[in-house]
C-alpha cells in the first residue's frame, strides 16, 4: 500500500483523465509540427485525454489551473518548444487544479522532435513521445509528502535582502515502511547510496533529504520495491516504453529506445528519428532488466546515452558494468551483442547492425512487469529469452554485474540455524523446521547476491555458505529448491525440538573437554526442560 | 479564537492571535513574486495556531472559529506555492463540512481518539508515548519541554489543563517562535531572524518533528475520512514541509553578506 498522496490518488488507467497541453509556439519552430493531425490523432485514439493548445504556455503557464479543473483531469502532460520552462509556475498551477505535481510530464516537442526532423517525420516521433508520457502519467502512483525536497528557484543576493526568492520542489525517494524489511537487517538501498543519504535507524530506513540527489540508486537497488521515486517508478518506465514501441502508435519504423541521463544532452541533434529517449535522472538506477526487457516488447535495439565528459555523479562502471553483462548474455544465446550498446550510432535506424531474433517480438506477449528491479523479474525475462533462442547447451554465466546470485550451501559445514534465511531481503533463501526436520530452501529466481547472508553466518568463516554473482539456466528453471536438510533433536522430557544434529554436535565439538553431564543435558533436553534435569 | 490559552508569559496569558480581521495572511500570487521573509513567518505562525487549535477539544466555540477561520486561510494564492497545500485544501473542505456536524459527535471522536481506550487512548497525542521508551507521562520529555518553554519565558495556561508534551503545546509553541521571528524580520533585526529560525529547527528536529509522523500515521489509520485523519495528513505534510524548509533557509541566509 502506498502511502498517503499530495493529490487525489486513483490508480493509473483509462480512468484518469489526461490534459495534454501543447504549446502552441511549436508550430513555428523549425519545420513545426502538425499539431492539428496531432490533436486529432489522439481525439480518435484515447477519448480520455483532454487536449488544448495554448499560446506562450513555455513562458506563460498562468491560466493552466482554470483548463485542468475545467476539464476534470487528473493527469497533465506538457508537449513545450523547450526543455527549460517556468517550472515553478506550473507546479502551482498544477496544485491550485488539485493535482499532484510529481505526475507531471513534460516533453520537449522543441528539440526532440520541430527542430530535428522534417514536418512529418517530427509530427509522427511527437505523437509516440507524448504517448508516451500519457502512459507513464497514467502510471503514476502518487506520492506523500516524504518524496518532496525543496530547492531554491535563484540565489540570494545582498541586493535582495530580506527578500525571498521562490521555491520549487522536486522529487526524492521514500521508504515504504509496509515493504522494507530493514528491522531483518536488510541495507542494500543504504549501500547503493553513493551520497551516504540513507541509513537506517532503529530498524527504520531514514533519508537525509540535504544529501539526496535524487539519482534513484537505491530505488532499483531494493528489490522489494520499497523504496518509491515518483515520476521513475518501474511501472511508469514500463508504461512508457510499451506505449513508444507500440506499432499502432505513430507512423515511424525501426524503432529502439535511449535511455538517455537527464543532465546530458538536451536535443536529438542529428538522432535518428526511430530513436526514442527516455530521459532519466541518473543513467545508473536502470537495472539490466530495463535493458533486456524492450527488446521483447519490439525494440530493435537499446541504446545508453550517459551525459557528456564524466558522469558528475561518478556511476560510469556500474552503466557500463550493466550493459558488458546484456552483451555477454545475449552473446550466450547467439544474438548480436550490439543490440545494447553505450553510445550507439544515434544517426543511423536502431537495429541497423543486428536485431533482436525474429522470434523475440511478439509483441504484447510479456505479461506482467517486466521493468520490476527484483530479481524475480530478470529470471522470467532471461528463461524467456533462453526459451526462445535456445542455446546449444544450459547457459552458466557468471559476471560481477549480474543482478541475479547462486547461493551455495555446504551441508557438512553448515549447522542450520536459519539466520541466513531470516535475513535474506528477497526470501531467496527461507528457512523453516518441519516434521523433525530443518530445511533450508534456496530459489535462484529469487537471490541478488546482496550478500547480507554471509556475515550472519556463524559458520562463515568455515565455508559454510558461498555465493556467487551470475545465473544457472538449470538453477534457473529449477525455482525453489532444497539446499540443506538435517535431522533435529528432540527432547527426551518432553518432545520438543531442541536442535538440528549437526548444530548440537558442532556445539559439542566447540565445548571439547567440557564436563561431560553438561554435553548430555544439552543434546537431550530442550531449553525449557534443562534446568530441571540432573545429569546422570 | 481568544478562548484557546494554551502558552501564556507570566500571568498575562498569550492567546493566539485572531486568525481574521488585522491578522490576515497576506502571501504575494504565486511563486512568480519575491516571497518575504516576515510574511513567510506569519503564514506558518497562522498554519501553526490554527493545528494547535484543532488538536484541542473541539468545544462549540473553538468549532465556530476554526470554520470561520477556513475562510481566511482558504486563500489559494498564498497556499499555492506550497506542496501541503492539497492536503490543506482538503482539510479545509473538510472543516468547513463541520458546520453540519453537531459538535457533540466531534466530541465524541475527540475522546475515542484522544482520550479513552481501554489500554490508553486509541492516538495519544502526547510526545512521551512515541519517543520515551518509558512512556512516562511525567517524565524526562515533559520537563525538557517545561524548560525549553521556560527559557522563552512561556508556561502553560493554567486554564488549559494540559501536560507541556501535547501535540497542541507544541504547535503552538512553534507559533511564538513563528512570530518572533515574524517580528524579527520586521524590525530588520538580521542576526535575531536567523537565531529565531535556528531555534525553530532546533525545536523541531529534537521534538515535534521526531514523533508528529508517527502520531499522523496512527491517526490516519484511525480516523480514515474523518476531520482528524484529514488533519493529521495536513499537519505532516506541513510539519515534514517545515523540516525541509528550515534548513534550506537557514543555508540560503548564511550565505548573504
Amino acid at each position: 500500500m502506498r502511502s498517503a498522496s499530495f493529490g487525489e490518488r486513483t490508480l493509473g488507467s483509462r480512468r484518469d483523465r489526461v490534459a495534454v497541453l501543447l504549446c502552441a509556439e511549436i508550430s513555428r519552430l523549425g519545420e513545426g509540427l502538425d499539431v492539428p493531425g496531432i490533436l486529432q490523432w489522439f481525439r480518435e485514439r484515447d477519448p480520455a485525454v483532454a487536449l488544448h493548445t495554448l499560446p506562450d504556455l513555455c513562458h506563460n503557464p498562468e491560466g493552466l489551473a482554470r483548463i485542468l479543473v475545467g476539464e476534470g483531469a487528473t493527469r497533465v502532460v506538457l508537449g513545450l518548444c523547450r526543455r527549460r520552462y517556468e517550472e515553478g509556475e506550473v507546479q502551482v498551477q498544477v496544485r491550485k487544479a488539485g493535482i499532484d505535481p510529481l505526475g507531471l510530464e513534460v516533453v520537449d516537442l522543441g528539440g526532440l522532435c520541430a527542430q530535428a526532423y522534417p514536418r512529418p517525420e517530427a509530427t509522427e516521433k511527437a505523437k509516440i513521445l507524448l504517448a508516451g508520457s500519457v502512459a507513464s502519467a497514467r502510471a503514476f502512483p502518487g506520492s506523500s509528502p516524504a518524496n518532496v525536497k525543496p530547492y531554491l528557484l535563484s540565489r540570494l543576493s545582498r541586493r535582495s535582502f530580506l527578500r525571498f526568492p521562490p521555491f520549487g520542489y522536486r522529487a526524492v525517494p521514500s521508504v515504504e515502511r509496509e515493504r522494507c524489511v530493514a528491522e531483518v537487517g536488510c541495507t542494500l538501498c543504504v549501500q547503493a547510496c553513493p551520497y551516504d543519504a540513507l541509513e537506517v535507524v532503529d530498524g527504520e530506513v531514514k533519508l537525509e533529504k540535504s544529501r539526496c540527489t535524487s539519482c534513484g540508486l537505491c530505488a532499483t537497488a531494493c528489490p522489494l520495491e520499497a523504496i518509491l521515486f515518483p515520476g521513475y517508478t518501474p511501472g511508469q518506465v514500463e508504461a512508457r516504453v510499451r506505449a513508444m514501441l507500440d506499432p499502432n502508435t505513430g507512423n515511424l519504423q525501426p524503432r529502439g529506445i535511449l535511455f538517455a541521463c537527464s543532465h546530458g544532452q538536451e536535443t536529438a541533434g542529428s538522432w535518428h528519428p526511430g530513436w526514442m529517449p527516455l530521459f532519466l535522472p541518473s543513467l545508473a538506477m536502470a537495472p539490466p532488466v530495463w535493458f533486456l526487457a524492450p527488446l521483447l516488447m519490439g525494440a530493435r535495439a537499446v541504446g545508453v546515452l550517459p551525459c557528456p565528459g564524466d558522469c558528475p555523479q561518478g556511476h560510469e562502471e556500474i552503466i557500463q558494468g550493466r550493459v558488458r553483462f546484456c552483451q555477454e548474455l545475449l552473446e550466450r544465446v547467439g544474438a548480436p551483442a550490439g543490440l545494447v550498446q553505450i553510445l550507439p550510432p544515434l544517426d543511423r535506424p536502431p537495429g541497423r547492425d543486428g536485431e533482436p531474433p525474429r522470434e523475440w517480438r511478439p509483441w504484447g506477449d510479456l505479461d506482467g512487469s517486466a521493468f520490476s528491479p527484483g530479481p524475480a523479474t530478470m529470471a522470467r525475462i532471461l528463461l524467456r529469452i533462453l526459451e526462445v533462442s535456445p542455446p546449444e547447451k544450459s547457459v552458466v554465466l557468471e559476471h560481477p554485474f549480474s543482478p541475479l546470485g547462486i547461493v551455495e550451501i555446504q551441508e557438512d559445514i553448515c549447522t542450520g540455524c536459519g539466520m541466513c534465511g531470516r535475513t535474506c531481503p528477497s526470501k531467496a533463501l527461507v528457512f523453516e523446521e518441519t516434521e523433525g526436520q530443518a530445511l533450508l530452501h534456496f530459489d535462484a529466481s529469487l537471490c541478488t547476491a546482496c550478500g547480507q547472508c554471509l556475515p550472519v553466518c556463524p559458520e562463515g568463516e568455515r565455508g559454510a555458505i558461498r555465493l556467487r554473482r551470475g545465473f544457472d539456466q538449470k538453477r534457473l528453471q529449477e525455482g525453489k529448491a532444497v539446499v540443506y536438510r538435517e535431522a533435529v533433536a528432540r527432547c527426551v522430557a518432553c518432545g520438543a525440538p531442541i536442535a538440528p544434529n549437526r548444530m548440537l554436535e558442532r556445539v559439542m565439538a566447540l565445548l571439547g573437554n567440557e564436563d561431560p553431564s553438561l554435553q548430555t543435558v544439552l543434546t537431550r533436553y530442550c531449553t525449557s526442560c534443562r534446568s530441571f534435569q540432573r545429569a546422570p | 479564537m481568544n478562548s484557546c490559552p494554551i502558552l501564556g508569559k507570566g500571568d498575562e496569558g498569550m492567546r493566539p492571535e485572531e486568525l481574521r480581521g488585522r491578522e490576515k495572511v497576506s502571501v504575494p500570487h504565486g511563486t512568480s513574486a519575491p516571497l518575504l521573509l516576515r510574511e513567510l513567518a506569519q503564514l506558518r505562525q497562522a498554519v501553526y495556531r490554527f493545528l494547535a487549535a484543532l488538536f484541542l477539544y473541539p468545544q462549540r466555540e473553538r468549532v465556530a472559529q476554526l470554520i470561520e477561520a477556513t475562510q481566511v486561510l482558504h486563500t489559494e494564492e498564498a497556499f499555492a506555492v506550497f506542496p501541503f497545500f492539497l492536503p490543506w485544501r482538503r482539510l479545509l473542505h473538510r472543516l468547513r463540512g463541520e458546520e453540519l456536524l453537531q459538535t457533540v459527535e466531534l466530541e465524541e471522536e475527540y475522546t475515542r481518539l484522544f482520550m479513552t481506550g481501554p489500554a490508553g487512548p486509541l492516538c495519544s497525542p502526547y510526545a512521551s508515548s512515541y519517543l520515551d521508551p518509558d512512556r512516562m507521562a511525567v517524565g524526562r520529555i515533559p520537563a525538557q519541554l517545561e524548560q525549553e518553554y521556560a527559557a522563552a519565558g512561556l508556561m502553560l495556561s493554567p486554564s488549559l489543563h494540559e501536560l507541556p508534551d501535547h501535540v497542541s503545546v507544541e504547535l503552538e509553541y512553534m507559533a511564538f517562535l513563528c512570530r518572533q521571528e515574524r517580528e524579527a524580520w520586521e524590525g530588520t533585526v538580521w542576526e535575531e531572524g536567523v537565531k529565531i529560525l535556528e531555534r525553530e529547527r532546533t525545536f523541531l528536529e529534537r521534538h515535534l518533528g521526531r514523533w508528529f509522523p508517527a502520531f499522523a500515521r496512527n491517526l490516519k489509520g484511525c480516523d480514515k475520512g474523518g476531520l482528524y485523519g484529514a488533519a493529521a495528513e495536513a499537519a505532516e505534510a506541513f510539519i515534514l514541509h517545515d523540516l525541509d524548509l528550515l534548513p534550506l533557509l537557514l543555508e540560503t541566509l548564511e550565505g548573504v553578506d
